[in-house]
């Protein structure tokens, strides 16, 4: 199982907590423990001196029950005498060099108390050593009791350090499951609202910014979803009311073979338009999914720019409008052949369908700026600059009326700006009102050959 | 010729069943997979209409045992979906062709008899429809006697619609096959082609060869006979 976020920052807080006070306790321990030391080998060379100087007629300090250090002197045959020996004493040291300063021992007894010894000549006798004896159990008793409460404190502040860490993890967090539970409530119908936590900490007010950001871009696209599948709802009306009223008029008496066959043309031509809208809107779909693979080719533009032209000059000489291609002959492209011709037939019936006359439809190709470009130019009556943004909508039309003498759903731009979703290019329209219109299809050269 | 058509929806079956019928097979339909496999196995037919969406067992399954057993008859697999891995998964599968729903009939039936024509019929040095004499080879076309002349791409339309005469041709076939625009698009081109061409191989006082079917698309026959589309 994972650690939840509050329980590691309380388990970091609990151990950072009692490290510090147990480092912090050791070395006092330590500092007391030497300074305990310190003093009582003060004591004993002080005291050693004035033992040292009294010397050969010892009694003198410190004498009867008092605490301080027990003096004994020993002979050239190593026999000690004690002044006191209430206790098991430390051997005596019968080494000690005849000059030199004070010589400092210790001596742990049979029944576990720890001796602090120190010993010199004398100095009017040098054949005779003064010794002065400590026992330290005192001192070491102040140590235990300091021990023994520790024993106490020590789990105590680990206990207390674990309780606090937690409190301040939680405390911490609270903004955090505070979001959670605001995130929580966002549906399909509250995408415009925001979180907008004021108050809230720098890194969790950054989480915010971020997550309404991301609900604003999903409010946008549900927008413009909601809206597409009203249009489509609208498109399918008109072909569904047609053949609603023919279906029931033809039906409201009885008519001749003719009439009847005359209804199932209709309807059959307002079943096709539906189809197509159905297969068109499947399409742009399919161009929006991100998983949505195409077959590339590489394809030679000025090859396929002819073929279209060729396809589409019956049309374009019905209208007197002249086609050109202008494209060099060394120019490759790796796109899926289908889909590259589909878009560039929709541009050139769309620029027929807007040239006057007497004009002319131009298809070039080039490269430029690293990257292959199309462009389907016409000299035809332009678009408002107005209405330039829209043109790649689905379902936009410049002209209402155009809807009745089109085959399709207002889609063929649309479906252009698929194609080049799915090559990863883009497609632009240029107008000038009066003069014509020039649409740029922009293949990045990214795994092109050229 | 027997056809098996395997399709789960009731309207659906039965119209497949009868448009077939008026076109001169002899139709059993099946409602779900496994009586549709059932059927194909203890039936003889040339070919198996196939669903792919069905109850219980789906087309592809249908056609995975079937072709498993080592039968070889022929199968057209009909699907809903316009995706490119169902069409290679039924083709993987065993199917010899597919179509997608919704189609126009005169395309199923363009389909079914292309499947059971395989076996490849010499193409005929010379098509002849009523008074019209083509020469694919010399690339010449006479109506009655007197010579038309043709662009090349009139002439790749006229020679497409006279292999298929008879056969109503979708203007997306006509567009596919011969300018190589296999798509949908918003443009009447193939109206005005098609307008065209009947300029030149009809001219005035000669009966109309080339005939317009509402929604569909266009036949090529001569119906001076008796007959009638």
């Amino acid at each position: 199982m994972r650690w939840s976020l509050a329980r590691r920052l309380t388990a970091w807080y609990a151990a950072t907590a009692f490290i510090l006070v147990a480092g912090t306790v050791w070395v006092q321990y330590r500092t007391l423990t030497r300074d305990l030391a310190d003093e009582d080998d003060q004591l004993l060379l002080e005291t050693l001196a004035a033992v040292r100087t009294s010397l050969p007629a010892p009694g003198f300090p410190p004498v009867g029950n008092s605490p301080g250090p027990i003096v004994r002197t020993i002979d050239e045959s190593c026999k000690a005498t004690a002044m006191r020996a209430d206790r098991p004493l430390p051997p005596p040291d019968c080494a000690t060099p005849a000059t030199g300063d004070p010589r400092f021992r210790s001596w742990r007894s049979p029944d576990g108390r720890n001796w602090r010894i120190v010993s010199q000549r004398a100095l009017a006798t040098p054949s005779q050593t003064a010794e002065l004896l400590l026992d330290r159990w005192t001192d070491e008793g102040v140590l235990r009791g300091y021990r023994r409460q520790l024993a106490i404190v020590l789990p105590a502040v680990l206990l207390l350090s674990v309780l606090l860490g937690f409190g301040i993890a939680r405390r911490g967090l609270r903004p955090l499951s505070d979001l959670v539970t605001r995130m929580a409530r966002v549906d399909a119908r509250s995408l415009d609202q925001q979180l907008s936590l004021d108050g809230a900490p720098a890194e969790v007010q950054a989480l915010v910014v971020s997550f309404d950001a991301m609900l604003r871009r999903l409010h946008g696209a549900f927008a413009a979803l909601s809206q597409f599948s009203g249009d489509l709802a609208h498109e399918f009306r008109t072909p569904l009311h047609v053949l609603r009223q023919q279906a029931e008029v033809a039906l409201g008496r009885a008519r001749s073979v003719e009439e009847y066959r005359e209804v199932l043309s209709s309807s059959l031509e307002e079943l096709e338009r539906l189809r197509r809208m159905v297969d068109d809107t499947l399409f742009l779909a399919s161009a929006e999914d991100p998983r949505a693979t195409i077959e590339r080719v590489p394809l030679r533009l000025a090859d396929e720019l002819a073929s279209v032209a060729d396809f589409m000059e019956a049309l374009a000489s019905d209208s007197s409008v002249a086609i050109e291609v202008s494209a060099p002959n060394t120019l490759h492209l790796e796109a899926d052949r289908l889909l590259l011709r589909r878009a560039i037939v929709n541009l050139v019936t769309n620029a027929i369908r807007h040239t006057p006359a007497g004009g002319r439809v131009t298809l070039e190709a080039q490269p430029e700026d690293g990257a292959v470009v199309v462009r389907v130019r016409d000299t035809g009556a332009g678009i408002p600059s107005e209405l330039l943004a829209r043109v790649f909508d689905r379902h936009f039309r410049g002209d209402p009326g155009a809807a009745a003498r089109s085959p399709g759903a207002g889609l063929g731009l649309s479906i252009v700006r698929g194609v080049m979703t799915l090559h990863g290019g883009t497609a632009e329209i240029q107008s000038e009102p009066g003069r014509g219109s020039v649409v740029t299809l922009r293949f990045p050269l990214v795994a092109q050959r050229t | 010729m027997n056809i098996l058509v395997i399709e789960d929806e009731p309207k659906a079956a039965a119209f497949l069943r009868q448009g077939l019928a008026e076109a001169g097979f002899v139709v059993d339909t099946a409602h779900d997979g496994d009586a549709g496999l059932r059927a194909a196995r203890e039936g003889d037919y040339d070919l198996v209409i196939c669903d792919v969406m069905l109850p219980g067992r789906d087309g592809f399954s249908v056609i995975g045992e079937l072709r498993r057993e080592g039968r070889q008859t022929p199968i057209l697999l009909v699907t809903a979906r316009d995706r490119v891995d169902d069409r290679v998964r039924g083709l993987d599968f065993g199917a010899d062709d597919y179509i997608t729903k919704p189609f126009a009939f005169a395309e199923l039936l363009a389909r079914v008899r292309a499947i059971l024509r395989r076996t490849p019929v010499r193409a005929p040095d010379v098509y002849r429809v009523g008074d019209v004499l083509c020469d694919p080879r010399q690339r010449r076309v006479e109506r009655g006697g007197r010579r038309i002349d043709l662009t090349p791409r009139e002439f790749a339309l006229l020679l497409f619609l006279l292999e298929r005469a008879g056969e109503v041709v979708s203007r997306t076939l006509i567009a596919d096959r011969v300018w190589g625009m296999n798509f949908d698009s918003d443009t009447n081109v193939i109206d005005v082609q098609v307008r065209r061409l009947r300029a030149k191989v009809e001219p005035e006082g000669t009966p109309p060869l080339i005939h317009t079917v509402r929604g569909v698309g266009y036949v090529l026959e001569d119906r001076r006979g008796n007959h009638e589309v």
